[in-house]
């Protein structure tokens, strides 16, 4: 009893956790055991040096980041119970499972039979599903960060980290374990979305059903070499229709790599699939605030419903109070269908404890004292957003006080590369069944038919640079069919010259053969004309020009920004 | 320019060959002879929302904007299928107030469609728009007719709306070429002779009037101001279905057992008093006053400044485009 008590006063404190042995040195720092002094509930606890967590001046902006990652629930996703926050160190408390990581499995026990490959792969493949649902992508998946719990459930441990360093830092420390890399990643390129992740999770499934690894040597110059070639060596033992998903999933190319939902749709990996894993996608109808989660993402957050109400309204997926918010919807929606986990297919038995665990940790920090190191964290560190007050609303009210306006432009910035822009841009315009001509690698004429209507909508994307790191897709309607197909006519958008209206309104008075398809002139050039002519000429508006046009159904306008917005929505996924 | 007296002949000869006062429909010719097309600017602002947004966010949307109506797109449709206005605010907030207590729950969970398949009642109104190169007398007759404000120029090549198309602007237009064409007689005549106005039956508040039954008024009167008045009559403030756009401005719409008085202090340090007029005023006075303060209507009073009529932009556009020559000189 007395030696305990010493061997515990002289180990570190995390929280109510004292921190024991070593599990392992990640890309971030070292993993330690922790074990709650009064009920010895094991959990990891990863510490994180502040050195390496990108430029301080954003902390915030990771601090909110991290909280979110709390709030992620997933049963193969290791879950973050509490991040404790120090001077010089950020300490995550993290579920801890005992099965060790696959990496470890793997080399002890060799490949694994294809249907346990399979089942391994598809809780992985749901895990990150569910990860860039929710707008984070992990970048650094490799069978080192998929940990085994008690019943040989993959956990994904990591998720969200690699998102909080520079992409330098990344890359440099990364540089240990490039295996997993994506192509695209390796080269350089700091844009890394999630189809990153895919080409990773190709590598798991080629290692879980192979036992190595499709990419190796011990030269590195020639890895990167063979990742870039994207040549694989395929043992004949592999079942075919594997080998197709395992070159759709590690294609060079990006663009033509396969996505989540193809995969989802693939045939080898719908074999027995459990239920759980992809449950009804849900629906992030923002009609309906959900006021419970609003006022939770509050709580959590120490912001105002209103910034919340603005993050969702605009539809900045992104940011992390609508990230949180979502979240918190869907962690609901989790709960209520985790009876029927139960009742599915090998349901991870980790799951509903931890929910337990979590609810009834909140409730407890919610009405008791929250935890001492957590308070001055969030209030410090939360930066002062700006605020949206009832003003800003009234136009006449804010012009008078200077209040910012919302600021309107149609196109998309990015400081991701410009040629991952345009890949991810024709990617969504495939998805969309828009068709496209490449005029330059930058420069696309799209249209689309639309199949309401049936009249084309058409528009140019052109790619500008904004500075040395920001780029802008301007989006441009082109309306040349009606130039082309009605010159002559009456074309508003494109009135005539002066001296075309002065001809045509002597055409009117003389009552030349064509009285009333004259060109509309713009208000001031009406006024110039003469009065009196004017006078005269009377338009027969019943006959004349508008019967013989046949009024174009739809709108060309309101097409085009419809075009865009389906672009820019399922851009900003 | 040598063709003019045989276009004025053949018009003439054509088609009023009784009237003896040439002048009497100069105003209805001149808007036969203008297109929509030249009322529309270079440049303005118009605010399109789809049919699936919220009643809520779209209100909010016309006070950001600055805007009073915007057009409505279908999009499972694809075509425009009416016009939001500050009208529907004004039916949303009276049919579903229940006390300052209760938040409206309506208001809070209808997207536009929804609202409009309810209050339309599976009756089919189609937009009413029109052509930019139909006449402004098609404009202000259908204006009059059907009874809006708002009426969206539609062109039929690109199926765009173009400008929305009000009484104001038309008048305005009138109005910088009034000077240069021949003066009829009517103009000079005054209110009570020509008949214009209302002057029957209008619909008033007090000061300390909810604002409840101000927008009950709108609703069921069809009218689009109010006039404020004291114990003995005396007009002392307007309210008008724009001023209850900043309710939404406001966010204050959860109340409206508030006064009259107290929903228009807001606009207190910009208010410049009642426009008013007598009887006696000349159609030419009413007209250059309408125009030059921009407003919609002038409240017509007696010696007492005590409340008798009301006279509108559509009582105007009527009395000088759609009326004929006799009508307003009898």
């Amino acid at each position: 009893m007395a030696t305990e008590k010493q061997k515990n006063e002289g180990r570190v404190k995390i929280g109510h956790y004292i921190l024991g042995d070593t599990l392992g040195v990640g890309t971030f720092g070292k993993v330690k055991v922790g074990q709650h002094e009064l009920t010895k509930h094991q959990v990891a606890v990863k510490i994180l040096n502040r050195q390496k967590i990108r430029s301080l001046d954003v902390v915030g902006k990771i601090r909110r980041e991290i909280q979110n990652l709390k709030l992620f629930r997933h049963p193969h996703i290791i879950k973050l119970y509490q991040v404790i926050s120090t001077p010089t160190d950020i300490f995550m408390v993290m579920e801890y499972v005992s099965g060790g990581e696959l990496f470890d499995y793997i080399c002890k026990n060799g490949k694994l039979e294809e249907k346990e490959s399979r089942r391994l792969f598809q809780q992985i493949i749901s895990a990150v599903d569910y990860c860039h649902r929710h707008m984070v992508v992990h970048r650094d998946l490799k069978p080192e960060n998929v940990l085994l719990d008690a019943h040989m459930n993959a956990k994904i441990a990591d998720f969200g980290l690699s998102n909080m360093m520079s992409d330098g830092e990344f890359l440099r420390t990364s540089c240990g374990s490039p295996n997993y890399a994506a192509p695209e990643v390796i080269s350089g390129r700091l844009y890394a979305g999630p189809e990153v992740d895919i080409w990773s999770s190709g590598v798991i499934l080629y290692a879980l059903l192979c036992g190595t690894l499709p990419f190796d040597d011990d030269h590195v110059p020639t890895l990167f070499k063979k990742i870039c070639d994207g040549i694989f060596f395929t043992p004949q033992y592999l079942n075919p229709s594997v080998i197709s998903l395992l070159k759709h999933m590690l294609q060079v190319d990006p663009m033509k790599r396969a996505t989540i939902r193809e995969i989802r749709d693939d045939d080898w990996f719908k074999q027995g699939l459990p239920k759980y894993l992809f449950p009804e996608d849900p629906s992030y109808s923002n009609n309906m605030i959900d006021d419970e989660a609003l006022k939770e993402v509050c709580e959590k957050f120490e912001c105002t419903e209103e910034e919340v109400l603005t993050c969702i309204y605009s539809r900045n997926h992104q940011d992390p109070l609508a990230v949180a918010y979502h979240l918190i919807i869907d962690n609901r929606r989790i709960m209520s269908e985790a009876k029927d986990f139960y009742l599915a297919s090998s349901p991870p038995d980790s799951f509903l404890d931890d929910q337990l665990l979590t609810s009834t940790g909140a409730t407890v920090s919610g009405i008791v004292k929250p935890h001492p190191e957590r308070v001055p964290f969030l209030l410090a560190d939360t930066p002062p957003r700006p605020r949206h007050t009832l003003d800003e609303l009234n136009p006449q009210k804010s012009k008078h006080q200077g209040v910012r306006r919302a600021k309107w432009h149609l196109g998309i910035r990015s400081q991701s590369r410009p040629n991952d822009i345009m890949s991810e841009v024709c990617r969504a315009m495939k998805q969309l069944d828009y068709e496209w001509k490449v005029v330059n690698p930058y420069y696309l004429r799209v249209k689309r038919k639309n199949p309401i209507t049936g009249m084309q909508t058409k528009m140019s994307l052109q790619l500008y640079q904004v500075d040395s790191r920001t780029y802008l897709l301007d989006f441009r309607s082109i309306d040349d069919d009606m130039v082309e197909t009605k010159s002559g006519s009456a074309t508003p958008l494109r009135s005539g010259s002066v001296g075309n209206c002065r001809s045509t309104l002597k055409n009117d008075v003389e009552g030349a053969e064509t009285p009333t398809t004259s060109i509309p002139v713009p208000l001031a050039k009406a006024a110039e004309s003469s009065l009196a002519s004017s006078l005269t000429s009377s338009i027969d508006s019943t006959g004349g020009a508008d019967t013989a046009i046949v009024p174009r159904p739809g709108s060309h306008t309101i097409e085009f920004f419809e075009m865009c917005a389906n672009l820019i929505k399922l851009l900003a996924r | 320019m040598e063709c003019i007296p045989v276009a004025i002949d053949d018009l003439e000869g054509k088609k009023d060959p009784v009237i003896e006062d040439p002048e009497h429909n100069v105003y209805t010719r001149f808007m036969k002879s203008h297109r929509c097309y030249d009322l529309v600017p270079t440049s303005s602002k118009l605010v399109v929302f789809d049919t699936s947004l919220q009643v809520k966010k779209a209100f909010f949307a016309l006070v950001s904007n600055g805007v009073r109506a915007a057009p409505l797109w279908d999009s499972k449709k694809q075509c425009f299928v009416g016009m939001l206005t500050i009208t529907d605010f004004i039916n949303i907030l009276h049919r579903y107030y229940k006390s300052p207590l209760v938040q409206i729950y309506e208001l809070e969970e209808h997207k536009i469609e929804t609202w409009r398949e309810l209050y339309l009642q599976d009756s089919f109104k189609p937009l009413v728009s029109i052509s930019p190169n139909a006449s402004l007398y098609d404009a202000v007759s259908s204006l009059l007719k059907n009874k809006i404000h708002r009426l969206p120029v539609i062109d039929p090549l690109s199926g765009n709306t173009l400008y929305i198309l009000t009484h104001k602007r038309i008048l305005k237009f009138l109005k910088l070429f009034i000077s240069e064409m021949p003066k009829p007689s009517f103009l000079g005549q005054t209110l009570e002779d020509l008949n214009i106005g209302t002057f029957k039956n209008i619909a008033v508040v007090r000061t300390d009037t909810p604002l409840y039954t101000a927008l009950g008024m709108f609703v069921e009167q069809r009218v689009s101001a109010l006039p404020v008045v004291d114990d003995k009559g005396h007009v002392v403030d307007i309210y008008s279905k724009f001023d209850v756009i900043n309710l939404a401005a406001e966010k204050t719409y959860n109340n409206l057992d508030l006064t009259v008085t107290k929903a228009l202090q807001h606009r207190s340090q910009y208010f410049e008093g009642v426009l008013t007029c007598n009887r006696h005023e000349t159609l030419e006075a009413i007209i250059n006053r309408l125009v030059e303060a921009e407003v919609h209507r002038l409240v017509v009073v007696d010696e007492q400044e005590v409340v008798k009529g009301i006279v509108s932009l559509s009582d105007i556009l009527q009395a000088l485009v759609l009326t004929d020559g006799e009508e307003c000189t009898a």
